[in-house]
């Protein structure tokens, strides 16, 4: 049995021991019956969720694994955006020094 | 002046290969778009199936407090059952922070994808030939680079700067091709163990509320007190679970993102089936938020 029919099971049989006409029928029985009933039933509603959890603990496991590549990802294509960013401040300090130099050569000469 | 029109039309030629080569960047953006509706979708789902999770758990404390134990046995059982309930809350974290993660690399993709440094650069460009021109004008009283050299060294500037930005997007998608392979793939079953979750804790959840608060009202000797209430309630509760059905649906639409990426990188991509990706992703973000409410 995988994992999943387990928990497909589990979680069938979680539902039919909550039903509305299980749920009435249990007022009726006598007081231990009921504390015991309920203990096992708890005990499939605990299982259930246990077994869910470690099912999405594996899948978030494999993701964590994949974090550092994203990061790296995510880093390259910062650094694109600045490096382009750069080059066109780059550019517009060399136009703002030749503008000055154009300025200052027309007033050197007469 | 005619070696001038030649190298001028071998730049357009090389500048026009290399964008041929790479998806247009808006493909990058669109994807990186769906990537991050379905991003939201994922977070929003973590955070509903967790309170739907906490929410069935209360039911079943509450189901099995019928007056018999004593106060050390009912904090012994409300203690077992928030332990599996906090020990959601940490592993709901970590997922969440990880589509974060996975939000963000979009996100950058999505930047890249529709910088405008092409038109900047051009801009920028002119701007420096301006200044140029100004030196030559000051030096010799004529432009040293005129209006028609301007305009060429704009237009490849911008067509030079687009290529640049294709060719490193379409780098970045084919260094961590593998790794969004694996993280869609993954994605794929998280989403399907999520929506049998969400299913089975939601039914479980329902089914106790329409006991408590329908039928137990209802099969006692008196008649139930309150009946505009008790049929609003009905109706609330019994139309909960059909929104479930539809995120069975959605663990699909990632296998068709995670083709979609597939498809980028080879070239094959059309924006119409990423644009219905966008929609798809949108219409599970509705389901999401809709039982979010209930």
């Amino acid at each position: 049995m995988t994992s999943d029919e387990l928990l497909n099971h589990l979680r069938d049989i979680d539902l039919r021991l909550h039903a509305p006409r299980v749920q009435l029928f249990l007022h009726s029985l006598p007081v231990d019956v009921q504390k015991r009933f309920v203990s096992y039933r708890d005990e499939v509603s605990l299982l259930e969720g246990k077994l869910s959890n470690a099912q999405l603990e594996v899948i978030a496991g494999k993701l964590a694994e994949l974090s550092e590549d994203l990061k790296a990802g995510i880093s390259n294509l910062q650094r694109e955006i600045d490096k382009l960013n750069n080059a066109i401040a780059i550019i517009d300090t060399i136009s703002s020094v030749l503008g000055l130099v154009a300025r200052v050569v027309s007033l050197g000469l007469p | 002046m005619k070696r001038k029109t030649r190298l001028f039309l071998a730049l357009i030629v090389a500048a026009g290969s290399l964008l041929s080569a790479c998806a247009p960047p808006e493909q990058y953006a669109k994807l990186a778009t769906a990537g991050r509706v379905y991003a939201a979708a994922m977070d929003a789902l973590l955070v509903a199936s967790q309170n739907v999770r906490i929410d069935a758990t209360s039911e079943t404390i509450l189901q099995g407090d019928l007056g018999g134990h004593t106060s050390e046995e009912s904090l012994a059982r409300y203690n077992d059952s928030s332990a599996v309930d906090r020990e959601r809350i940490q592993i709901t974290n970590q997922l969440r922070a990880h589509v974060r993660l996975l939000d963000k690399y979009f996100l950058a993709l999505h930047d890249l994808a529709t910088s405008d440094a092409p038109e900047r650069a051009s801009s920028a460009v002119e701007g420096l030939v301006g200044s140029i021109n100004g030196v030559g004008n000051s030096l010799r009283q004529s432009s040293l680079i005129d209006e028609a050299g301007r305009n060429r060294i704009s237009l490849i500037t911008s067509l030079i700067v687009g290529a640049r930005i294709r060719g490193k997007l379409k780098d970045e998608l084919e260094k961590r091709k593998e790794t969004i392979q694996k993280e869609l793939a993954t994605q794929e079953v998280l989403l399907d163990k999520l929506a049998k979750d969400v299913e089975h804790a939601l039914t479980k959840a329902t089914q106790a509320r329409e006991t408590r608060k329908i039928i137990e009202p209802l099969v006692k000797s008196e008649p139930v007190k309150d009946a505009d209430a008790w049929v609003k309630e009905r109706r609330v509760i019994l139309t909960t679970q059909s929104t479930v059905t539809e995120l069975t649906k959605a663990s699909n639409s990632v296998k068709q993102l995670r083709e979609a990426f597939e498809d980028l990188t080879s070239g094959k991509l059309s924006l119409e089936r990423v644009n219905s990706l966008i929609a798809d992703f949108g219409s599970i973000l509705a389901v999401i938020e809709s039982f979010k409410q209930a």
